[in-house]
């Protein structure tokens, strides 16, 4: 049995992306599942799926926490220590990126024995103007480990889309395996299970530790969670200061109200939680905000 | 036909296979996906039932009732706080010893509000005198919303089942299902076909819900007892006959693997079976006698099995995913509990809650509870109900 960890944003489809996938092993004859993680969640923030396969059927019900591959769908995630946990040693990474994120994963502790990299933001804004790019991550995951051939995930594309949206999904697959680009890494295979815990000694569980919501009725002044929203954006507005009238509109019309008058009396996004919704740029009178891509702002 | 589907979609089809006469149902997370594709079934017109839009649960087992008092064949479904609310409903419609299936995707219940699994929702159902039925992946979900037809509308019980599934765990879970032809299912359900005087149609004078006390009322209450007794017999049966049709079997109110000579027996309900017995091999490849006993039929509690079952093992370690409020331990600890009274010889019997609030029961957890009942058995004293949750 292989497993693997999908990890992408909110929107991006990456638990659909995780279904398409098992129904292609599915439809050449193998077993497989899929899990997501579920909670409450929104458009950008961080998300991830599990998926299992194997020529047997699969009893696990279980998160993956030991994956042979990752499946990253956004390049925004490669720089999060998180997302490496657990990978085993020899693995594959198929991402979401250009050339220069192969040395972004490989200043992790990781040793992957192939790294696949599709430009497939890229890919999707110019096929749909979207970053949703869960249907190239499976083309590049075809290709990079010639698991699954192309043709059952047609399959499973079709199954999932119809119209003008399954023909875009179609070139977007074929253009994610034709796009990818592959490179291999001398890497040992770390075992995958590590040891057999139930051998040891062991006379109680884990206390509880101490949870921001900790009893009813206890303060929490000093407890608040803060999620901080920006990292939930693919893209920023960016404001044209010869255009912009400094007329405060779309400080009105921000969801999260975090446009403040700044320097000079313009009106700027904290981008610490600036989701890059693109409600200021659509409502600015003056049109003179602009939502540009995170990759293009570095 | 093979398939990949969720546990909510794999229910569905069940639904679509049996073609009820009257679906009515109110969505709720995590059970939507179900509500949704049985939905979409109706408007694409492979399902000819009636499907009727409620403003709330305690409609819809209403409305269930009704419609199968007056003959037809029922669903619904929800999922916690949908299924207290239709609460009264559904003892009424047990009491009537109505034929109706239902699908409850379990969840936490209030408070706190949690979006999130455990099989919490489903415990207040206990005492009702529904049967109720818990498969443990996406296929059994299928497979035993089929049986909860035959059983519900077997002329020796006329009885509602309910079928409970994880919420998320199972709900949200893709796997590979194997779609049987409504050929098959019509050939299942053939002996049920014509519903033995559950209608006050054709002439007949039934009488429904009486309202009467003393004597008569507890020869009702002891007709449902009786019932309940009957479907440990007639549920096997079904099983037989289903397995005769589509090739699957399975194991009867309590699911056993590598029990027979198990000196360290884990008991478990729900999606959490399949990793366990990922750990039962583990242990075993180490010469550790472990196995696994997964109570699928949770109502009737399978007593008479469940006693045999655990007679002399050396450990029992329950892993419980909901908690017995005001027992201090989980409820199919508290029930083995029970059960263990009847055996001959007692093993030392601990629990170990987890995957409450949609937490994952994982390897390394279920080695940790093996852990701790090997320490146990070595004459070190640990406590009898331990939270996994925190490892």
């Amino acid at each position: 049995m292989s497993e693997m960890r999908l990890h992408g944003r909110g929107g991006q489809g990456t638990v659909m992306a995780a279904q398409m996938l098992a129904g292609a092993f599915v439809e050449g004859g193998k077993y497989a599942s899929v899990f997501p993680t579920y909670g409450i969640e929104r458009r950008g923030s961080a998300v991830l799926a599990f998926a299992r396969f194997s020529d047997e059927p699969i009893r696990e019900k279980t998160r993956v926490y030991y994956p042979e591959y990752l499946l990253v769908l956004d390049p925004s995630l490669l720089s999060k220590s998180d997302i490496y946990n657990g990978f085993i040693g020899g693995g594959t990474i198929i991402c979401c990126g250009t050339e220069k994120d192969v040395e972004t994963i490989r200043r992790f502790p990781v040793r992957p024995s192939r790294i696949a990299v599709v430009d497939g933001i890229r890919i999707t804004v110019e096929l749909t103007g979207t970053n949703i790019t869960n249907v190239v991550m499976l083309g590049a995951f075809a290709r990079a480990t010639g698991l699954v051939p192309l043709e059952y995930l047609r399959t499973s594309v079709k199954e999932a889309f119809h119209g003008r949206i399954l023909e875009k999904n179609l070139e977007a697959l074929q253009r994610g395996y034709n796009e990818t680009k592959v490179f291999d890494f001398e890497a040992e295979r770390s075992d995958v299970r590590q040891e057999m815990v139930f051998e040891k000694e062991k006379y109680a569980c884990e206390a509880p530790p101490e949870t921001a919501y900790e009893a009813a009725w206890t303060l929490t002044n000093d407890r608040y969670l803060i999620i901080r929203t920006g990292e939930w954006r693919f893209k920023r507005p960016v404001v044209d200061r010869d255009g912009c009238k400094k007329c405060g509109w779309c400080q009105i019309y921000c969801p999260t109200h975090c446009i403040h008058q700044g320097e000079a009396g313009y009106y700027l996004p904290d981008l610490e939680y600036c989701k890059g919704c693109g409600i200021c740029a659509n409502e600015c009178p003056a049109m003179a905000i602009q939502m540009k891509l995170e990759e293009d702002c570095k | 036909m093979i398939k990949v589907l969720s546990g909510n979609k794999a229910a569905a089809h069940a639904v679509r296979l049996v073609n009820p006469d009257v679906i009515a149902m109110y969505p709720i997370t995590p059970q939507t996906p179900l509500a949704e594709e049985i939905a979409a079934f109706h408007a694409d017109g492979l399902l000819d039932a009636e499907m009727i839009e409620v403003e709330g649960e305690h409609t819809a087992m209403s409305a269930v009732m009704s419609a199968s008092v007056a003959g037809g064949r029922v669903f619904t479904s929800t999922s916690s706080w949908g299924l207290e609310y239709m609460g009264e409903m559904c003892m009424l419609c047990a009491g009537m010893r109505i034929p109706a299936v239902m699908v409850d995707v379990t969840r936490e219940t209030s408070s706190i509000r949690g979006v999130c699994g455990s099989r919490q929702d489903i415990m207040s159902v206990r005492d009702y005198g529904w049967i109720q039925l818990e498969p443990a992946n996406c296929q059994e979900i299928l497979d035993t919303v089929l049986m909860a037809y035959r059983l519900s509308e077997d002329a020796r019980i006329l009885n509602p089942v309910l079928v409970a599934y994880d919420g998320f765990f199972l709900s949200h879970q893709y796997e590979r299902v194997e779609i049987p032809t409504k050929e098959q299912v019509d050939r299942f359900l053939a002996p049920v076909a014509e519903r033995h005087g559950t209608t006050f149609m054709k002439d007949k004078n039934l009488q429904f819900c009486p309202s009467i006390s003393g004597l008569e009322f507890a020869n009702y209450r002891y007709q449902s007892l009786q019932t309940l007794e009957r479907v440990k017999s007639v549920f096997p049966e079904i099983e037989k006959e289903f397995e005769e049709i589509f090739g699957r079997s399975y194991g009867g109110a309590v699911d056993k693997y590598r029990t027979d000579d198990a000196e360290i027996l884990f008991l478990t309900a729900g999606s959490a079976a399949g990793t366990i017995e990922t750990v039962v091999d583990r242990a075993r490849e180490r010469g550790i006698k472990a196995g696994l006993a997964r109570i699928k039929m949770f109502r009737p509690y399978p007593r008479q099995e469940m006693a045999a079952l655990l007679d002399g093992r050396k450990a029992v370690a329950t892993i419980d995913r909901s908690i017995c409020l005001g027992w201090n331990c989980g409820h199919l600890h508290m029930e083995a509990l029970a059960a263990v009274s009847d055996a001959a010889q007692k093993p030392l019997m601990l629990d170990f809650i987890d995957g409450i609030a949609s937490t994952d029961i994982t390897i390394d957890h279920i080695e940790k509870a093996l852990a701790i009942t090997r320490t146990a058995l070595a004459g070190h004293e640990v406590q009898e109900t331990n939270w996994l949750i925190w490892e």
